[in-house]
Formats: C-alpha cells, sequence, structure tokens
C-alpha cells in the first residue's frame, strides 16, 4: 500500500513539565530537569541527581478508582494518550476501533510495581503481597490498560527494546498502518524512575554526578529520568476523512543491532551507523538534506563519541552542516520513553522551524566535533529531520521525520 | 501474506530435554514434563511442581567465554536460537550476518531483576555485582543471541503476554517481507523461579490437583514450566535455494484484541482466528487441527472453547499441548506452533493428555487419543488475559 504515515498527535509527560506545550518551551529554553532525586533515598550511592517528573497529577487525567489498579508506568502511558487523543482532535467515539492501535515500548516496565512487590515480600512476608499489586506487574498491561481505558480494539503489543524502545514502537505503528493493519496507531515510549535501574547504572559507574553534558569533553555519563511521550501515527487518507492537519510525516525507519557488548555501544558506532545508512535509503534520503539531527546522545563518553563517528560515516562530510542536539542534556535519560519524547521533540522542531539546544555544552572534544547546538536553541528550516537511538544490548533504531507535502 | 513464508528449523529447550527430539518424543508418548522442582526451594509453596529445565552443558551450543555470568533465560534462549539455526542447517559465519534477525517473546528477566534488588534491599549498593546489571533488562537474551552468533539483523523483544510468541511470529513475518532480513529466529523464552511461582500461586493459577487438564471437568489451573522455544522462518524460495527441508508454510496469521482486566475474553479469540483464515485465505472446514493456547484455568478453557465453538462447530478436532508439557507463558505459543509444525510434517495429531471428560457447556471435538492422520492445514491459538490474541494458519504446502 502506498499510504502515508502522518503525525497527528503528541502527549509527553517530561521532567522538565507534563503537556506538549510546556515541554517544548521549557526545552527551547534550555530548562534543565536535573535535581536531587526525592523519590527514593540515595544516601548509601556516589550519586544523587536524576531528572523526575514533578508535576503530574493522575486525577487530572485518569478516574481515581482507576489509577488505583493500574501502575505507575501505565498512568504514564494512558495520561500521555489521553493529551495526544485531544491533540490529535480525534473523536474516538467517530471512529472504527478496531483500526486504531497501541505499541509501546519500554526498558522496566511497571518498574515502581515490582520493586515494591519485591521490598514487600523481602522486608514484611509473603502475606503482605496483594493480588492487586501482582496483576499490575506484567509488560502486557501497560498497552492494554491505554486500549482498556480508550476501547481501542487495534493491533496491541509492548516493545521492551530498552533505550531504543521508542523508536521501536513508533516502527511497528508504521509498519501497521502501512500494511492496512490500522489506520491509526498511539505509538509511544514509557518508563518511570526505578530504584533497580538508577543502582544497576551507578554500579556500572554511567551515571554523571552533576549534569548530562552531552558530547562535551568533560562528560561524565547520564542522569536518569523519566517521562513518556506519545506520537499518533495515522493514515493520510484516514486525515482527510477527519479534516485534521498533521505536524509532520514519518517517512520510515531502521533497525540493527551492534552485537558487540551487552552495556557498550560499538566503538566505531558500526551499528548505529548502520540503522542511519538502511534508514536513509530506505526514505530515499540523501545526507545532504537532513536539516536537524536528535542524538540519542546520552553524555556517557563511550556513546557520544560512537553516535558521533556513526553519523559522520554515514553522513561523511554533510556531517559537519546539520545541527545535532541532545535533549537528553535537559531531561536526563527516560530510558524507554526517550527516543519517543525524541519524537515528539523533532516534530515540534519541524512544525516550528526551531531546534532545541544541547545544554551544559562547554569543552570541545575532538573525538566529538559536529556542531551540536550549543547552549541556545537555534532558528533554522527544518523540513527533514532524524532521531537517533541505542540501547543496552546494542539495539539501535533511526526514525525520519518531514515535513508534510500534500 | 505477500510472500511464502515457511518453517525450515526448530529449536527447542524445554522440560523435556534439549532439543526438538525430546519434546517431540514427549508429546507423541503424551509423558508429561511435569515433575516436583528442584531448582529453587518450595516449602513455604503449596504448589511445588513444575516443568524444570535439566541441568546441561549449554557450552556445546554457546560459543565463547563467561557462561556463567548469563541468566537462566539467556541461556536457555541462546541454546535454543543455536538447535534452530542448526536445524535449518543455516551456517554460522566468522564474519557478522546482518540478514538474520531475531523475534523474542519474554514476560521479564524476573528472578535475575528479583535477585538484583533483593541484594540491594538486604546488603545494600556496594554488595551489588555490577556484571549482574544487564540481566535484569528485558531485551538481554535477545542481545546475547546476537553478540553470540554475529547476527545483526533486526532483534526485537516482545512482551504482550501469553500471545507474545506468535506475535513474534508475526513480526519475524513483517521483517522479511520488508527485506530487513532473510531468515528470522522467532520464539520465546521463561523460566521457572521463586518469584514467578509464589506470584502464580498468589493469583490462584497453579493446579490444586496437580495436574494440567485441559478443557476437561476437573480443570484447576495449570503448572508452570520453563524453557525457550524457537521456530526459524524464512521464504519458500530461500528454503528451496538452500535445499532445505520444510516443515510448513505459514498461510496467515490474525490479531485480535478486545480491552480486558486480569480475564481473557472469547471475543479476542473469535476476532484473531476469524482475521487469520480469512487472511490465509482458509476456511474453518479446511482446518483439520486447532492446537488451543488454553492452560486448564477455567476461564481460559471456556473462553478459547466459546471461540472454537463459534467458528469450528464443534467438528474440528482440538488439541492441547499444555496439559503435557505446562503453561510457559511468553514462550508456549511457540512450543505451541513448533508442536503444530511437527504434527504437519509427520501427519501426527497429539491428544489432550488428563482429558476424561468435558468440563460443563464444552462441546468440542477433543482429541483423546492420540492418532497417525495426514494434516493439510492447522490452526494454532493463543491469548492471553489483557486482551491479547493471534493465530496463524499452518499448512502442508
Amino acid at each position: 500500500m502506498d499510504a502515508k504515515v502522518l503525525v497527528t498527535g503528541l502527549g509527553v509527560i517530561s521532567p522538565i513539565g507534563t503537556g506538549k506545550d510546556l515541554f517544548w518551551q521549557n526545552l527551547l529554553s534550555g530548562k534543565s530537569g536535573v535535581d536531587e532525586i526525592k523519590g527514593f533515598d540515595t544516601a548509601e550511592f556516589r550519586v544523587h541527581r536524576g531528572c523526575e517528573v514533578k508535576d503530574f497529577v493522575s486525577s487530572d487525567y485518569i478516574a481515581p478508582l482507576e489509577s488505583q489498579r493500574i501502575g505507575k508506568a501505565s498512568q504514564f502511558a494512558v495520561a500521555c494518550t489521553k493529551m495526544a487523543i485531544e491533540d490529535a482532535h480525534i473523536k474516538l467515539d467517530a471512529l472504527d476501533s478496531d483500526r486504531m492501535g497501541v505499541c509501546f515500548g519500554t526498558t522496566m516496565g511497571e518498574a515502581q510495581v515490582f520493586e515494591t512487590l519485591t521490598y514487600d515480600y523481602i522486608k514484611k512476608g509473603k502475606d503482605s503481597i496483594s493480588e492487586c499489586l501482582l496483576v499490575q506487574y506484567p509488560p502486557e498491561s501497560i498497552t492494554a490498560n491505554i486500549a482498556r481505558i480508550f476501547n481501542i480494539k487495534g493491533p496491541n503489543t509492548i516493545l521492551p527494546a530498552a533505550c531504543a524502545a521508542g523508536n521501536y514502537a513508533i516502527g511497528y505503528g508504521f509498519d501497521m498502518i502501512k500494511n492496512g493493519l490500522a489506520d491509526i496507531m498511539i505509538c509511544g515510549g514509557v518508563d518511570v524512575m526505578s530504584v533497580l535501574a538508577f543502582t544497576g547504572f551507578a554500579r556500572i559507574l554511567s551515571i554523571a554526578p552533576d549534569f548530562c553534558r552531552p558530547f562535551d569533553k568533560e562528560r561524565k555519563g547520564l542522569i536518569l529520568g523519566e517521562g513518556c511521550g506519545v506520537v499518533i501515527l495515522e493514515r493520510d487518507s484516514n486525515l482527510k476523512k477527519r479534516n485534521a492537519k498533521p505536524y509532520a510525516q514519518l517517512l520510515g525507519y531502521s533497525l540493527s543491532i551492534d552485537a558487540h557488548h551487552i552495556t557498550m555501544p560499538h566503538p566505531e558506532g558500526k551499528g548505529l551507523a548502520k540503522a542511519l545508512k538502511d534508514c536513509l535509503e530506505r526514505c530515499q534520503i540523501s545526507p545532504r538534506e537532513i536539516d536537524y539531527i536528535s542524538a540519542h546522545g546520552t553524555g556517557t563518553v563511550a556513546n557520544d563519541k560512537a553516535e558521533t563517528l556513526a553519523v559522520k560515516d554515514v553522513l561523511k562530510e554533510d556531517a559537519y552542516k546539520v545541527g545535532i542536539s541532545s535533549i537528553k542534556s535537559m531531561i536526563g535519560h527516560t530510558l524507554g520513553a526517550a527516543s519517543a519524547i525524541e519524537a515528539v521533540t523533532t516534530t515540534l522542531a519541524i512544525r516550528d522551524n526551531i531546534v532545541p539546544p544541547t545544554i551544559n555544552y562547554k569543552t570541545k572534544d575532538p573525538d566529538c566535533d559536529l556542531d551540536y547546538v550549543p547552549n541556545e536553541a537555534r532558528k533554522e528550516r527544518i523540513d527533514l529531520a532524524i532521531s537517533n537511538s541505542s540501547a543496552f544490548g546494542g539495539n539501535n533504531a533511526v526514525i525520519a521525520l518531514g515535513r508534510y507535502k500534500d | 501474506m505477500k510472500k511464502d513464508i515457511v518453517i525450515t528449523g526448530l529449536g527447542i529447550v524445554s522440560s523435556a530435554g534439549i532439543g526438538k527430539d525430546s519434546f517431540w518424543n514427549a508429546i507423541k508418548g503424551s509423558t508429561t514434563t511435569i515433575d516436583k522442582i528442584n531448582i529453587f526451594n518450595t516449602s513455604d509453596l503449596e504448589c511445588k511442581l513444575g516443568g524444570q529445565v535439566q541441568n546441561f552443558n549449554a557450552a556445546q551450543y554457546i560459543p565463547g567465554k563467561g557462561l556463567i555470568y548469563l541468566d537462566r533465560p539467556t541461556i536457555f534462549s541462546l541454546t535454543a536460537a543455536r538447535l534452530a539455526l542448526d536445524d535449518a542447517r543455516y551456517p554460522l559465519k566468522d564474519t557478522y550476518d546482518d540478514r538474520a534477525g531475531i523475534c523474542l517473546a519474554i514476560l521479564g528477566t524476573i528472578n535475575s531483576a528479583y535477585d538484583f534488588h533483593k541484594v540491594k534491599i538486604l546488603q545494600g549498593v556496594r554488595a551489588i555485582e555490577p556484571m549482574n546489571f544487564p540481566n535484569t533488562v528485558m531485551n538481554c537474551p535477545a542481545s546475547h543471541i546476537s553478540i553470540r552468533f554475529k547476527l545483526t539483523g533486526p532483534n526485537l523483544t516482545i512482551a504482550s503476554g501469553l500471545s507474545a510468541g506468535l506475535e513474534a511470529v508475526c513480526c519475524g513475518i513483517n521483517l522479511i517481507e520488508d527485506n530487513r532480513a532473510d531468515i528470522v529466529l522467532c520464539g520465546g523464552v521463561e523460566e521457572l523461579c521463586y518469584p514467578t511461582q509464589f506470584a502464580l500461586e498468589e493469583l490462584g493459577l497453579l493446579s490444586r490437583s496437580g495436574k494440567v487438564a485441559v478443557f476437561d471437568k476437573g480443570h484447576d489451573g495449570y503448572l508452570f514450566s520453563e524453557g525457550a522455544c524457537f521456530v526459524a522462518i524464512e521464504t519458500e524460495e530461500s528454503a528451496i535455494q538452500r535445499g532445505v527441508p520444510i516443515y510448513a508454510h505459514i498461510k496467515g496469521f490474525g490479531r485480535g484484541f478486545q480491552p480486558a482486566y486480569n480475564k481473557p475474553i472469547p471475543e479476542a479469540i473469535t476476532l484473531s482466528m476469524k482475521q487469520c483464515l480469512d487472511f490465509s485465505h482458509t476456511s474453518h472446514e479446511a482446518i483439520d487441527l486447532v492446537f488451543s493456547g488454553s492452560n486448564a484455568c477455567p476461564d481460559y478453557d471456556m473462553a478459547e472453547a466459546h471461540a472454537i465453538k463459534g467458528i469450528f462447530k464443534d467438528k474440528t478436532s482440538v488439541t492441547a499441548i499444555k496439559s503435557l508439557v505446562g503453561e510457559s507463558y511468553s514462550a508456549s505459543s511457540a512450543f505451541n506452533i513448533a508442536s503444530a509444525a511437527l504434527s504437519l510434517r509427520e501427519g501426527f495429531v497429539p491428544k489432550i493428555a488428563n482429558f476424561n471428560e468435558p468440563f460443563d457447556g464444552c462441546s468440542l471435538n477433543i482429541v483423546r487419543e492420540s492418532e497417525s492422520r495426514s494434516l493439510e492445514n492447522v490452526l494454532v491459538s493463543a491469548f492471553g488475559c489483557y486482551g491479547h490474541s493471534v493465530s496463524v494458519v499452518l499448512s502442508k504446502k
């Protein structure tokens, strides 16, 4: 089928604001979401900072009785979906619910449910464990809860592709529409602050003590975050029926895996380079057409160097002509939510012809010598943009977004 | 389907043993693979039964060092992947192979995550071994397959529950049709561990009678069984070119979803079966055997019986392997499709074990005695309690 896949609605919950407009405003002003972690005690750790969501009130989006029976990740996902559906001006009653589906990505799933169950079992004993909490654990409940609350009956799945999960979900949604199996796909990524993840990243010395400084010579690692991003993908013919306007067109995606190491990226970024090259070929984009790259840019020594090499490998001299920024400098690494929030960001960059900065950038690193849009947002015409993501385990996913031409 | 896709390899690690032969022999001999659990302490659990993968020498299947740092789901996945590739006669290369993909279904590496967090709670952060962190992340087993076997094609992990193994098959088909891979290992893995056994018991899902009796009057839940299972899929053209035998053709698939909260919904199963039959251009009369995804939990049995009756009108034979091999969650539908492929190839119809008389209201045409019978088309069903359902039709040609 020759359907075009359009982005028609956006939703975001982030450490710098809940809601697309507040998030975008803060992103462009270079606001940092980093602070001392309040959600759990970090006294025994050497690092203490994170990017927590500060302004999410579940009752603003979800009936209290419903909130009580779903985990925090589901609450983020449901609320974000609600925002995106409203943003897309979708009237659920007027649509065929079988032709609408949900696909999300995550790293840790309902991490806080799991951690509570584990803690209660160990500290309070098996009798403290409630069935009500156990049923909230399975990752499939996240997308199932969205579908149940909004009565959406099309394809439904969850892809735990770690830090690239959002883009994996977006790719799945793209294929569902292209293959005629859905007209609308709600695609997103979600992760809540996880003590387990924080512990793990801290123990492998990946967490920065102060800020996230992607591509900076003094970068010391990532800052763990939480959040959710949703993009609504829609078949162009369906949009015409609804008489609604798209933000942008999702041109395509590509997947790859480094097959190098379970935590470290390929040192030359070969896996990401392959995904990037394949994406450009599939979407018939030449490197010089790219106006913006949303980087994976975690702020670790390894990732940022590898990503720079990957971009240079594929774009060659054109790599030096395009702005590449990492919003993880502001919102931290939100794991499974990251590339979904970055897809929201890239879409808005196209809408407004402005790219967000990489903040905390002070010292140039000879290994990272591209234009990372340091510290200030930049106005420029963005017709075509790429968003990179790489994950634990070596998974990579790249998406291409472009200005929609009817 | 845009391309003719076939199954050319099976890789099975199960409580019956390592390899497809031990698994299939158990199915054919109707020999249960469930036994007393000895891999963890069950003293405070009522249910002490499960399907355990017995210790085996993983090094004969998995290259490289450091196997001791890999958790059991990863070891199972790596072994099953190797077995599937060998069975498909797909050679591992010294260089990276970017045309071989992986789609692996999993609930989570629960035991690794539990142990990791338990150490933090009881002994503190400094007691945590950093090398244990990767095992806690859900895509770890699939990633290790790529690393160890140098497979750099697309690599997906899927966590949509009991139907995730068949969802993995659907994703694999999509990868091949979209020219992103030439061969894809599609399957699932789960581990039998204390946290899972405890949780299932708390949820009332485990059988008190100590047996799994799908569709039977005495059905009272399941017994959990661990393992990993991959089916290797590729185009028929590729299989012929490579000169490898074909187990079965994948004629089509269907996905059904109906909103649900912790209860299986018959309408979801009906939808997936109908969509599957339509997509396969196969009438219900042409289906010789249905491989049920049910697991002897009364709600599950009733939901699927209702769906099967609605479409197949109690005429088509119905079998269910979970009575023998237990419930393996994300891996279960992979075991099911592997069984279906073997049944088709050999012309064997396995009976439902532990079946005496149907539950009230069940009028399905249950396979009560195993038999040799030529089969042309079979339907494999999988569904969970959060609304997901996937069906696949396999055919001989």
